[in-house]
């Protein structure tokens, strides 16, 4: 009988030190924020998301985004009449893109004590603008923070390349510049009472209007997370 | 008589807990002078719980100038009363949350994958009413869906 019992704690305590070795990683839905695992004082990959969302939403469905979208497709079809008057051939491309303004990703001015990748805010408000259908983004210029991609000027430099295809080579003065940039900051706040405890992050987002330096569009969206501190201070 | 003092003071706590709840009124104009485009709706339901106490009151749609479908669903948190709030705050449901989540379909009625389409938290306060709203990530996209459920 003291053998049975002995040997029943021998084979439950292995089965939990063989659970308690045993951890796994699994795939979850990078969209679902209500289940994220959050940084008590930190930013988090949730909140990008879920500014993203608040940002995208406003943006799309601005007044004043809108206006300015049709007035540029007005002022580009005129452009284009003018320039085929002149005896400048149109290519297919520039037929189908230039009725939309290119945008700029410009800087994301970090006002908080954090590290912080902007690019996580910007890249996916410019996927959402982009796949809207309402702009055409450039990767030649960027502001500070923000990706640049080198090819399109190494491209050019491939013209000395005696082995690149001479009817394929990048010609000079081709490349477009951007209508329109995407700028901001981002605050931090924090509060403090008791053992309750507040971050809050103001994201302030402008579009520029390039051309005239007047903004298009300006967004404000505070993002707010709460918890209580334990009491032995963890 | 043991029981019935027991009872008593039960009721007397529950009669005091909900005292302490606020619920939210509201006010508004009669006459409106908006003319929504108040849409039918199709609700297919699974918990009956969050039907109850969240009640969908109308789904509105427009058409922002951007040419993006806007989606408006209003809806009101009517877990009001002593009982109800007692009850939510034993089980730990205080405030009332409630997770939701907007997905887009294109006009062949295919899902949209677009960074607007995310569960996110909202939290209602007693009586309170409460707007959800999305913007359509494409003019194309013509129909939508919107997920909820209690936190």
């Amino acid at each position: 009988m003291k053998i049975n019992h002995l040997a029943i704690l021998g084979t439950a305590a292995l089965v939990m030190l063989t659970a308690g070795c045993g951890t796994t990683s699994d795939y979850v839905d990078a969209n679902d924020t209500t289940a994220a695992v959050k940084n008590k004082n930190s930013m988090s990959s949730s909140d990008w998301i879920v500014a993203t969302e608040k940002l995208g939403n406003q943006l799309l469905a601005s007044p004043e985004f809108a206006a300015f979208l049709r007035d540029y497709a007005e002022d580009a079809a005129e452009n284009l009449k003018k320039v085929q008057a002149g005896g400048e051939k149109i290519s297919a491309r520039e037929r189908r893109t230039a009725m939309r303004p290119l945008l700029m990703l410009s800087t994301i001015e970090n006002k908080t004590d954090e590290h912080i990748e902007t690019q996580l805010l910007t890249d996916r408000l410019r996927e959402l603008l982009f796949k809207s259908g309402k702009v055409r983004f450039t990767t030649y210029a960027a502001g500070q923070g923000q990706q640049i991609d080198r090819a399109t000027a190494q491209a050019r430099d491939l013209s000395y390349d005696p082995n690149i295809k001479k009817r394929t080579r990048m010609k000079k003065g081709r490349v477009n510049a951007y209508d329109l940039s995407l700028s901001g900051t981002i605050i931090k706040q924090r509060a403090a009472a008791g053992r309750a405890r507040e971050i809050s992050y103001l994201f302030t987002l402008t579009l520029t209007d390039n051309d005239s330096g007047e903004g298009v569009w300006a967004q404000t969206y505070e993002l707010k997370r709460q918890h209580i501190q334990s009491a032995f201070g963890y | 008589m043991k029981i019935s003092l027991k009872l008593l003071s039960a009721l007397t706590v529950c009669a005091v807990l909900s005292a302490c709840q606020n619920t939210v009124n509201t006010v508004e104009n009669t006459d409106k002078s908006g003319t929504p485009n108040v849409i039918r709706d199709t609700r297919f339901v699974t918990d009956g719980w969050l039907r109850d106490r969240l009640v969908l009151r109308s789904v509105k749609t427009a058409v922002s100038p951007t040419g993006h479908l806007v989606v408006e669903v209003t809806a009101t948190n009517v877990r009001t009363g002593a009982l109800a709030q007692t009850w939510s705050g034993i089980t730990g449901d205080n405030p009332y949350t409630v997770d939701y989540k907007f997905v887009w379909q294109d006009a062949n009625g295919m899902t949209v994958d677009t960074q607007l389409s995310i569960w996110q938290t909202k939290t209602i306060k007693p009586g309170e009413t409460v707007f959800f709203k999305s913007t359509a990530p494409t003019p194309q996209c013509k129909d939508f869906i919107l997920n909820l459920k209690e936190h």
